[in-house]
């Protein structure tokens, strides 16, 4: 067989289906065709509805949303250790922790923070909940020792030429203003519950001149640091230099009744709480 | 067949009764010259022709090679996924000769037998240039091979079932 011949013999070769497959072929795409825009139609008809859906629920999502987040700050802010909403406030909290990168700044919230700790232990002793009372009072602890370790950072940066010593004044003076009238808070807090009785009242006692030596030795001390490192004198109002001055015997009387309160605390040691700072 | 858009059920209609022998012709000798193959892998050509018209481009090729290449395609895939039964070489051995199928004579069938003996790409080009009578240019548009790659090839395995042929 030669070249020409075989192009013939391939060229004759013609493969042809059945009549009968071509017809029920174009009726199967007919059908086919039909149902898909069917679908289609069914489908964008779905789809525009869902779209709907989605954009009604979207907003009323949204309008929820903005209550609810409104209520939800509101509710938790006012929220005391205990209550339902109080991890939110700890949460928000935590949050505005994470999207402050500045330590001035940083240090400032913390006080601001505590400030609400205060506000908190006081509402709770009012209102007589003596467990709520606890916890808050543990918190303050907690919230003593994150300022300390933010003045620790200021101290550092300081002592590096990051930040000046007028900067980090600032904040001193901020901390010395508020540490004077929340142990004004703690001293006022105490002498009610020495009013009352009970063994939760006994405890609570006892917690509270835990957190007061806390800040006496622990805020108050970092703010002599500061001052000693520095030679910056902060200033003190008259009025609150009273309110020290007050702040400072009510204690001593407090760590008096506490001594009657506790006799194993009796031998002397441990009344030492104002008179290690009470030069100040 | 120079319909340029595919939007409705008569344009699909058109297209199948302009090309549906070809494409036919080109899967049976694909696959194993089996009728029911065959068919069912023609229509599932034209189904995917519907399916896919938004990507045809009229810009990047004519329609008729862009059926072509979804038939191609398809073989291809039914290829991988049968492979024993679509054994070409098993054609020999079959119980329902070729000629039974497509009412060829003996001839034909002689040349058609030692077509199998080709590999894979040769009886494709065979089956384009000279059972479908497609153009050279239309042949490396499917296969995507440049023209001149695709003319050579074509006339190697052209040469090459010539003297299978005449062994």
């Amino acid at each position: 067989m030669n070249e020409k011949e075989l192009i013939e013999q391939l060229h004759s070769i013609k493969v042809k289906p059945d009549e009968e497959w071509e017809k029920r072929t174009i009726r199967l795409l007919g059908i086919t065709v039909k149902t898909q825009q069917g679908a289609n139609k069914k489908l964008r008809s779905y789809y525009i509805n869902l779209a709907y859906k989605n954009i009604m629920g979207a907003i009323i999502t949204l309008i929820v949303a903005v209550l609810l987040a409104g209520g939800t700050a509101v509710a938790s802010d006012a929220a005391r250790p205990g209550d339902l909403f109080y991890p939110v406030d700890t949460f928000m909290e935590q949050v505005q922790r994470s999207f402050t990168s500045d330590p001035q700044a940083l240090a400032d919230l913390e006080i601001n923070i505590m400030q609400e700790r205060v506000r908190e232990m006081e509402q709770l002793q009012t209102e007589n909940n003596m467990g709520g009372l606890e916890n808050a009072l543990g918190e303050m602890n907690a919230q003593a020792e994150r300022i300390q370790e933010r003045v620790e950072a200021l101290n550092q940066l300081r002592e590096e030429n990051k930040i000046q010593t007028q900067d980090q004044q600032q904040i001193m003076q901020k901390l010395q203003d508020q540490l004077q009238a929340h142990l004004e808070v703690m001293n006022q807090v105490q002498n009610q519950l020495q009013e009352k009785s009970g063994e939760d009242t006994e405890k609570a006692q006892q917690q509270l001149q835990q957190v007061q030596t806390s800040f006496q030795q622990g805020l108050q001390e970092s703010i002599n640091q500061f001052q000693n490192e520095t030679g910056v004198q902060l200033e003190f109002n008259n009025e609150e230099q009273q309110q020290n001055q007050g702040t400072e015997d009510q204690i001593q009387n407090q760590n008096q009744n506490q001594n009657q309160v506790n006799p194993t605390d009796s031998n002397g040691n441990s009344n030492g709480t104002s008179n290690q700072n009470g030069g100040n | 067949m120079n319909k340029a858009k595919l939007e409705s059920q008569k344009d699909l209609e058109d297209i199948f009764t302009a090309l549906n022998r070809q494409i036919y012709s080109y899967v049976f000798l694909r696959t194993g010259y089996s009728k029911e193959i065959a068919e069912d892998l023609t229509q599932e050509v034209f189904l995917r022709v519907w399916e896919k018209r938004k990507g045809f481009n009229s810009k990047r090729g004519n329609i008729k090679t862009w059926v072509y290449r979804i038939a191609r395609n398809l073989v291809i895939d039914e290829y991988r996924k049968k492979k024993d039964i679509l054994n070409l070489n098993n054609y020999e051995g079959e119980g329902r000769g070729i000629e039974e199928e497509t009412m060829i004579n003996e001839m034909q069938s002689y040349v058609l037998k030692k077509l199998t003996k080709l590999t894979d790409s040769e009886q494709e080009l065979i089956s384009l240039y000279y059972i479908e009578e497609l153009e050279v240019k239309e042949v490396a548009e499917i296969v995507n091979k440049s023209y001149d790659a695709t003319k050579m090839a074509i006339n190697r395995a052209l040469h090459k079932l010539k003297d299978l042929c005449n062994e």
